[in-house]
């Protein structure tokens, strides 16, 4: 007869525990039960991972929507990656529902990696987004496919997004012969990012530093022209190595680089990857690449100032765990720097210093655009999504929720920008590198990368051989030498398509 | 005296239960593949769908084209097979049989080696990912780099494959070890002329499945290596991937490519029924 009653006693005695525990967790406001409490309130609210059950739910209930037209956005940033994406896209939502009561935004997230797999499954399925983010990756052969809309028209009725208010460089990618498939808003490049506080401990290297107004040094800021030449990133580097502590002062990377592991360093010394109608490579037209690849072989292999190459998951890995003082990445991964490093800002950000055949610091650049859908259902109501998101509005939003930069001039001009550069000084050079980048052309990148990153892990993995006349390859040049040759066989073979395609689209038309 | 039924390949009812599974794999398989030829003889693109008949010259690109990597990736690809059927053998069988003889916890033992099998490949490819980079990084080197996917690929297999031992196992009866004792056979002699030649069906079996498995290997390669260092792990699975949803316009190539793979696989394992053919090795 006690067995039952002392069972139940325990019971009783656990769930009091427990509901303690919570309610002691829960004004704290952190611990265990707070982080269940908070992904709960997340699950529940409009931008949670689960943002779409009432919507769901009424569906199935059969209870007819308040907002007849559905807008279908496809996006490979989602509101489940970080809170911050998360309280963007609600932002978005809110205020474009605000201002169309009619239409119910339904946001999709989709991974890049998978992103033209699900489209290309979405279009056989006859259910493709009506609005998506588009990387220059894909917009140009996506066009040539017939999937985007033409957005001249609209354009030229819009006067906040015309062609003047963005900078040059991110357009390229948006238009092909005249045709506009894209609005940019995003602007990104390669750059180099610095750990200042690295360059703080060498009193050597405070030239680096930007000035403030009254002449002292700044040592949260560095300058965009702080490295002079490829000789002058040298001594720095070496200065910034201690290898027997596990420092060093650039991180170069080997593995599944391809042309991202020297082309920054390439347009740096006046070189381009290939002409922009895609058939041609050009990096081979000049010694300038090849001089880049061996600036990179000799400061591996020389000057030892890179920790061994190994594959790495994102190419700032090393450098926010504070072992290289140096590193090459994009504009984009201050963000994830700082969130990765719970709020370390002690860096910043420079395009490539010139090479011996360059003038002036150079990367490369390129605007990630919105656009809609060639069978988007409501392309007016699609429009005005794209002005919200690429239009002034968005720009502040994304700056503000999600530090990222934007394409268009007048952001740099507001009082959200002054206001971000004094909370976090890494962003003041960002606009100078994107607006230093040559633009990235990509014609069948990944068709390209899969011919150019064997033969470029080839030479940086075995260079020792390549020198003592035993490699593969006689030199770095030989070596790019090849890589043309075969990316020049992958766009002759793609023009053949285009070629194919537009003979199609004649006879079908002829019909 | 029961009623005489009618021979059983007469009764026109069982095709009706047949029917269902029949008709998924009709819609599923056949049809599919068939699909996937009538693809692999045009320039198709995913997106603008049909594309003009080109013959066999996708087949021929993939065979004898200039830049082609089918052939490495094939080459690869055996390799790995080759390393999976080894490893499966050799760290399967020994299981079971060390699980055979676990006095205690023997149930604990098969659930912990069969756990691997019920995780996805992608999440142990990223866990193995890290955990290569702390161990030598195999993933560096063009060398190590197959055998060390391979290895990831044996780990997974080997508690399934030890379930199909220890089956394998328990149906051998308990007799034969007591008469080779008898006749004074040591314990390797037990294993050599005892467990192998009564365990001849299932090691065929297992051997099969792992080939068919091994051919097709896509997940570790994509995810911990896309095919690097220097096309060491580029698989012919992979280069179907690359080219069907990566590069426009070459899903043609990549189906073709996928029935260059289906053959050499057919032919493979049709050898392999031919010289290992299953056979009964003990009365009952």
């Amino acid at each position: 007869m006690q067995r039952p009653n002392t069972r139940r006693a325990l019971l009783l005695t656990g769930a009091l525990v427990l509901a303690a525990w919570i309610a002691v967790d829960a004004a704290r406001g952190r611990g265990v039960w707070a982080a269940v409490g908070h992904y709960i309130g997340d699950l529940t609210s409009r931008a949670g991972p689960t943002r779409d059950l009432r919507r769901m739910a009424r569906q199935a209930a059969g209870v007819r929507s308040s907002r007849p037209i559905t807008l279908r956005i496809w996006d490979y940033w989602s509101p489940s990656n970080t809170e911050d994406f998360a309280r963007y896209f609600d932002e978005l939502e809110t205020r474009f529902e605000a201002r169309h009561p009619d239409v119910d935004v339904v946001y999709q997230s989709v991974p890049f990696g998978f992103f033209e797999q699900k489209l290309a499954t979405g279009m056989i399925g006859k259910r493709p987004p009506d609005v998506f983010q588009c990387s220059v990756y894909w917009a140009q052969a996506m066009y040539a496919r017939g999937m985007l809309l033409k957005l001249n028209e609209y354009i030229d009725r819009t006067p906040k997004l015309q062609d003047e208010q963005f900078f040059t460089a991110a357009l390229y990618h948006s238009r092909d012969h005249g045709d506009i498939y894209g609005i940019p808003q995003i602007f990104d490049a390669l750059c180099l990012m610095w750990n200042l506080d690295q360059i703080k401990a060498k009193p050597e290297l405070h030239g680096l530093f930007a000035r403030d107004e009254n002449g002292e040094i700044d040592d949260t800021r560095i300058r965009f022209d702080a490295v002079r030449n490829w000789e002058h990133f040298r001594q720095i580097t070496r200065t910034l190595t201690d290898s027997k502590a596990g420092r060093y002062g650039f991180e170069i990377n080997a593995h599944q680089m391809g042309a991202w592991g020297f082309m920054g360093w390439a347009v740096a010394n006046g070189a381009q990857f290939q002409d922009r109608a895609g058939t041609r490579a050009l990096f081979n037209d000049t010694p300038a690449t090849a001089e880049a690849v061996q600036h990179l072989l000799d400061l591996y292999y020389e000057d030892r100032v890179s920790p061994p190459f190994r594959p790495v998951s994102a190419s700032y890995e090393l450098f926010q765990k504070g072992e290289v003082a140096c590193s090459q990445g994009g504009t984009w991964s201050a963000k994830h720097i700082v969130r990765n490093t719970l709020g370390w800002k002690g860096f910043g950000m420079t395009a490539f210093p010139p090479g011996p055949r360059g003038t002036q610091q150079k990367t490369q650049s390129w605007g990630n655009m919105l656009v809609i859908g060639s069978r988007c259902k409501h392309p007016d109501v699609a429009w005005d999504y794209l002005r919200l998101v690429c239009g002034p509005e968005g720009a502040a939003l994304r700056l503000t929720l999600l530090k990222h930069v934007s394409p268009r001039r007048d952001l740099y001009r507001s009082d959200e920008w002054a206001r971000a550069v004094r909370e976090e000084p890494f962003l003041e050079n960002i606009p100078k590198i994107c607006a230093a980048g040559e633009p990235l052309y990509h014609t069948q990148p990944a068709a390209v990368a899969d011919e150019v990153i064997p033969i470029f892990e080839y030479l940086m993995l075995n260079y020792p051989e390549v020198k003592a006349g035993r490699g593969a390859y006689r030199d770095a040049a030989h070596a790019l030498h090849v890589a043309a040759g075969r990316v020049n066989a992958v766009y002759a073979r793609y023009q053949r398509i285009l070629a194919d395609w537009a003979a199609t689209d004649r006879r079908r038309e002829a019909r | 005296m029961g009623q005489r039924t009618a021979p059983e390949r007469t009764q026109p009812v069982a095709y009706l239960y047949i029917a269902p599974a029949f008709l998924l794999v009709i819609v599923f398989t056949l049809v599919s593949m068939g699909l996937s030829f009538y693809v692999s003889l045009h320039s198709w693109d995913p997106i603008r769908g049909h594309g003009q008949f080109v013959g066999a010259s996708n087949y021929v690109r993939a065979l004898v084209g200039e830049n082609s990597v089918f052939w490495l990736a094939l080459r690869n690809t055996a390799m790995y097979v080759a390393m999976s059927v080894v490893g499966v053998l050799i760290t399967s069988l020994p299981l079971a049989m060390l699980c055979r003889k676990a006095r205690y916890g023997q149930s604990l033992f098969r659930t912990l080696y069969f756990l691997p099998s019920i995780t996805p490949m992608v999440v142990l490819s990223l866990v193995w990912l890290w955990l290569f980079d702390a161990w030598g990084k195999p993933l560096s080197s063009p060398r190590t780099a197959l055998l060390a996917i391979a290895m990831l690929g044996v780990w997974q297999a080997a508690g399934y494959n030890m379930l199909l031992f220890l089956a394998g196992l328990s149906e051998i009866p308990q007799a034969f070890y007591d008469a080779a004792r008898v006749d004074g056979a040591s314990r390797w002699q037990e294993f050599r002329y005892v467990t192998i030649p009564l365990l001849r069906n299932t090691i065929i079996f297992v051997t099969v499945m792992v080939v068919i498995g091994a051919f097709q290997v896509f997940t570790q390669a994509y995810i911990m290596t896309r095919g690097g260092p220097e096309r060491s792990t580029e698989v012919v699975a992979l280069q179907v991937f690359k080219n069907a949803f990566s590069y426009a316009g070459q899903m043609g190539y990549a189906s073709a490519m996928a029935w260059l793979l289906f053959a050499v696989l057919f032919v493979v394992i049709m050898i392999q029924m031919r010289v290992f053919r299953s056979q009964r090795t003990y009365d009952e």
